[in-house]
Formats: C-alpha cells, structure tokens, sequence
C-alpha cells in the first residue's frame, strides 16, 4: 500500500446470516486515497448499505465479514479489537448516515450530541471548550451557532444535515463515509450542502467516501468513482473516465438513465430488475438484464480486468482480451 | 409555556366533571342514602341531629337540586365531605387522612420499586438481548405476573409469616398508636415489607415486558446507529440515547398506575389487614356509608388527575419535542 492510500479493501465478502444466508457484498475491492472524494454507486439493494456497515465496524448481529480485508490508515482494521475500535471512531473515521431526520437523539440537543463524541474521545477537553467548539462547528456549516441548543425537531431537514456533517467532523477524522447525505433533501439544499462539503474537503483535507444511487451527483463531485451491482465492485474508475467512456454496460446504463438538462434525447434506464441476492444468477450477475450479453456471460463468472494504469477497473467479458495496462479493451 | 397552561386549564376542567359526578352519581341511585341514615339511627338520635345530617350531606329536601350543588361546593372547598356512618361521628375527611398515609407508603413504595426494577430489568433485557438474563427474566416474570394476586399474597402470608415468622401477620404498626416518627420506621418496614414484595413481584412484569419492548425499537433507530459510530461509551448509548427514548412510552402507564395507588390495592390491603383506603372503601361499601364512599371516589378521581398532571410536566422535562406543541 502506497503512503497516498488511506484505506485499501480487498476481496470483501460480507453475508448475513438468515434463515436464508444472504450474501450482501461479493469481494469486492477498492482503495480510497488521502484528500479524495470517492463515489460509491449503484441501485437500491445492490450492498452499498452493507459494504458501508463493514467498512464502519457496524453491522448488525447478524451479519459478518466472511472473506478479505480492509487496510485502514496503516492497520489491519477489521482484526482491531472493539476497544480500539471504538478508540478510533469519530477521530479516524465518522459517519453521516441515510436520514438526517432520524440519525439526531430526538431528547438531547443538537450540541449536547457534538459534545459528548468530543468528550467520549478527548476526556481532557474542558466543557467550555467542547461547547465552544460545537458552535465553531455549525458556524463551519452555515448554520447559527445558537442552535447547539435546539433540538432535532426544530431544525429544518437541510439543517440537520449540516449539523450531521458538523458532527461527523468535530474530532476532524481522516475519513468521512456519507450514506447517502442528501437523498432525503430537495435539489436546492442537496446543491448547497454538495457545495459546502466540496469546499470543506478541500479546505480540512479529509478523504470522503460518498454514497448515494444518484450517477449525475457524483459525476459532479466524485474524484473517482466505484459502481455496485448485485454485491459485486463491478466497475472502478476516475469520474472522467467514466463520464467520457464507461466500460461496463450497467454504468452506462446508469449514466443514462438520468435526464440531461442540455440535451433531449431518450432515456435509455436498464430493463429489468435487480436480481435475488439470496440466489444470484450464474455467471455474470447482470447478464439477465445486458445489452451487450455474450454466450458465455450465461455461466462464466467474468475476472476483473485492469484497463489502464490509472486504474480503471472493470468486471465484464467484454474486456476478457484486455490484457496489458495501458490499452482500451472496448472491441 | 403554552403547553403548561393548556394542560392545566385541562385538569381543571376535568376536576370540575369529577367532583360534579361525585354529586349526581348517589342522587341517581335508587333509594336515599338518608333513608338508610334514618333507618340505622332511628330512635337514637333526635329530629334536630338527624336535620343537622342531611345538611351535612348536602341532602336538605327544601333545597333545589341547583342549590344543593352549590352548597355541595361550598363545603367541598371547606373540606367538609360529611360525616362517616361507619365510623360515626367521625368526619369522612378525617378517616380519609387516617388512611391516606398508609396506602401512599405501602402502594405507593411498591408500585415505584417495581417500576423502576422492572424498568431497568426491561432495559438490560433488552440490552443483551439473547443473553441469558433476557431468556431467564422476561418468562419469569410474565409468569408471576400471572399469578391471581390474592392467591399468592395468602400463600406468601401463610408461608413467611405464618410458617417461617419472619414477617408480621397484618397490621401496619406495632401496638395500638400509630407514628410516623423517625425511631418508627423500621417497625413501619417491618410491616410494610410482605405486602410491598407480593404487589412488586406481581407487577413487576408488565413494566419489563413494555420496557424491552420499546427499548427493543428504539435500538433500531438511526440515532443509536450514530451513538455507536461515534464510539460513545455503551453505558450512554444505552441510557442517554436508547433508554431515555424508550422510557417516554412508558410514563403515560406510570402516571396512570401513580393514580390508582391512592385507590389501595384492595385485595392486598383485605390481605393483611392493612389500615388503607382500600380497606377503608370496602368497608364503606360492607356498611352502605354513602357519606365515606363518595368521600374515597373523590379522593382516588382527584389523586387520578393529579398524578397524570405531575407526570404531563415531567413529560415535558424528558421530550423536549412536547415543549414548543
């Protein structure tokens, strides 16, 4: 792992135990840099959720990393003890979760939540400076410092978004994971708050891992970009190069299913369903629903292939003749 | 603010329909509770006392309805609720304060141990959910709460009391004077104690089963997901983010079983002959005295809504979304 990595997951596997096991994510593996936005997409169900859970050290009971591992700034972060884990929370890595309505304690204000993840990680922290350091926070957010005092019902829905993220940054962690931030948000806010953790990134140098099911978004703001499909990484690459030519016929799919403003052509979407993740099919998991389908798609699990060295990676036979760095396999 | 003011201007309006009833239920009966005075005093007392009674219960046949409402209030206000037949010439406001202590003291101890026992049962229950206190404690307690109460306080009288002596055998004091002076109160617990532990162990469940069972949905809540994310210490995530959400459910049941502790626990109090208000109202009834079962109704309707009061502005103390409604 180069210095430039700050988190490095290889061959993730994660399954929940049912009556009927579910395996959620399927090794998948990719890598973060320092400082960079990294987008993580794909539809409802596909694993982002738990690939997330997993990165976090958060999943329900019931559910287990079963294969691969996670290199999280220079340690072996799924073999760290709870303790230590729970040591490095909030100062390493914080978490902005899905809905911003309820990830707010609804009987504790707004700054008493800011303040007991300061305290629960620097005891040395007098309250003054805590308390003084949540107003510093929302004011960083563009929102009024005197709402430390106010609750979560007396906050618009954008703002307790903003105070999410102020609290995901309080202890001023190397990595943010945003699920989702601002599905639940309309346009305007979503465009202010995208806006405002774009400059703080910028500004506080964090890296941030962004997830969301909206291609247009992160094609906006993404550095680089990862798309889910069934539990599997299926493609990997710089926004660029996805936005100019996206490899694998699910992203494009993706990308063109959303509306653009400046032209007025047809929307394509992707036909079908995503399948059963109890029995995923044989082969390669979106052959079902691909344009592009070979025979062998039916029964042959397709390898990951490297495309060029900046590292774009796709899952598809359509590149199965790609063999060298360096070259475009599109046939 | 707002909240509060409404909230009174509730109370008092549900005070005024209590008392009201109090004076149209024994008026709407059958018979005349002054027929029954007349027909036990007969020969005994003379014209002028017996005029004197029905005065004092608000019962003057030369007044209207209306007028006896008025003068029901008035004395009402004085305090003056008439005069017990049962234990004449007492007044019924003075055998009520007689009793009073007796049930704050024995239900009122007992209903708030197995509230907050059972309250905290319920969230550790909850907590380790699977582990081996909450496969042991929830079906323990569902069955003792099970249990027909007046089954098992005779079986806990008969075997602690009788059999084993460790306990007395009824009675809330020693000897005839009853004080609650400080040297009293380990005599007062030493009563006090087997009726407590029979209503606690009886009840105890309920509050544990409701407890887990919100705890239990709150858990799932997205707040406790972030608490954990931010790598809080567990004993606040399991008090400050689940339990205190979890409990705010529960308080309409606490306010209502507040209430109803001034009613006695009748059977427990038949029980061990314990001197409360339910042994006071049992033997209003077992003596058809009007004057002193209107007098406990009233009582139990006013402790009722003063309870369910207190707990509205504790309520407002624990969810802050009540505040600004």
């Amino acid at each position: 792992m180069s210095q430039q990595e700050l988190l490095t997951v290889e061959g993730l596997s994660v399954t929940y135990y049912g009556p009927p096991d579910v395996e959620a994510v399927h090794e998948a593996s990719f890598d973060v840099r320092r400082g960079e936005i990294f987008g993580l997409a794909g539809e409802s169900g596909c694993g982002k959720t738990t690939l997330i859970a997993a990165l976090t050290r958060l999943l329900p009971d019931n559910g287990a990393v079963t294969a691969g591992r996670i290199m999280f700034a220079g340690a072996d972060w799924l073999k760290l003890p709870p303790s230590e884990v729970d040591a490095w929370r909030w100062r390493k890595i914080s978490l902005v979760s899905q809905s911003a309505m309820n990830s707010l304690n609804p009987v504790i204000s707004v700054g008493e939540q800011i303040v007991d993840a300061i305290l629960a990680h620097q005891p040395q922290t007098s309250k003054r400076e805590a308390w003084d350091r949540a107003r510093a926070l929302l004011r960083m957010v563009e929102v009024d410092p005197k709402h430390v005092h106010s609750y979560a019902h007396e906050l618009s829905g954008g703002m307790r978004q903003r105070a999410m993220i102020a609290m995901a940054l309080a202890l001023e962690p190397d990595l943010v994971v945003m699920d989702e931030p601002t599905t639940a948000l309309d346009v305007v806010v979503q465009a202010q708050i995208i806006h405002q953790v774009r400059t703080l990134q910028e500004q506080l140098g964090f890296s941030v891992i962004f997830v969301t099911h909206d291609m247009s978004l992160l094609l906006s703001i993404a550095d680089r970009i990862a798309i889910m499909y069934a539990g599997e990484i299926v493609e990997v690459g710089s926004r660029e190069r996805l936005n100019r030519e996206a490899a694998h016929p699910y992203t494009r799919g993706l990308i063109e299913s959303f509306p653009s403003v400046f032209e007025r052509k047809s929307r394509v979407g992707i036909p079908g369903a995503p399948p059963s993740m109890v029995t995923p099919p044989p082969g390669c998991r979106f052959h079902l629903r691909c344009p592009a389908r070979l025979t062998m798609c039916d029964t042959v699990v397709p390898e990951e292939r490297v495309l060029d060295a900046a590292g774009h990676r796709v899952r598809c036979h359509l590149y199965d003749s790609v063999e060298a760095i360096g070259q475009n396999g599109r046939n | 603010m707002r909240y509060i003011v409404r909230k009174v201007m509730f109370y008092g309006v549900a005070l005024w329909a209590a008392v009201t009833l109090n004076f149209v239920l024994p008026r709407m009966m059958p018979g005349n509770p002054a027929e029954i005075l007349l027909a036990r005093f007969k020969g005994r007392v003379n014209p002028a006392a017996i005029h004197a009674f029905l005065i004092a219960f608000g019962l003057n046949v030369h007044q209207t309805l209306f007028q006896q409402y008025v003068s029901y209030l008035g004395q009402l206000v004085r305090g003056n609720m008439g005069i017990s037949i049962t234990y004449y010439p007492e007044p019924v406001s003075q055998v009520l304060a007689q009793a009073l202590p007796w049930t704050l003291l024995l239900i009122g101890a007992a209903t708030i141990i197995s509230f907050i026992l059972g309250t905290l049962a319920g969230i550790v229950s909850a907590w380790h959910r699977g582990g081996w206190f909450d496969s042991v404690a929830p079906g323990v307690f569902t069955l003792t709460s099970s249990f027909p109460y007046f089954w098992f306080a005779l079986l806990a009288l008969y075997f602690f009391a009788y059999r084993a002596g460790w306990f007395p055998l009824g009675e809330a004091y020693s000897g005839t004077r009853a004080s609650f002076a400080i040297s009293n109160w380990p005599d007062l617990l030493y009563h006090t104690a087997l009726p407590a532990f029979t209503i606690v162990f009886t009840s105890i469940g309920g509050w544990l089963l409701s407890m887990r069972n919100n705890m239990i949905t709150t858990m799932g809540q997205d707040y406790i997901l972030m608490a954990r994310a931010k790598g809080l210490p567990r004993r606040r995530v399991m008090y400050q983010y689940a339990a205190r959400n979890a409990i705010l459910p529960n308080m309409t049941g606490f306010a209502l079983s507040l209430g109803f502790i001034v009613s006695g626990a009748l059977l427990t109090e038949i029980v061990f002959s314990y001197p409360g208000l339910g042994y006071t109202l049992l033997q209003a009834v077992q003596n058809e005295d009007y004057p002193l079962m209107q007098g406990t109704l009233l009582l139990i309707a006013v402790a009722v809504l003063f309870a369910n009061f207190v707990v509205d502005l504790l309520y407002v103390r624990l969810d802050p979304r009540v505040r600004n409604e």
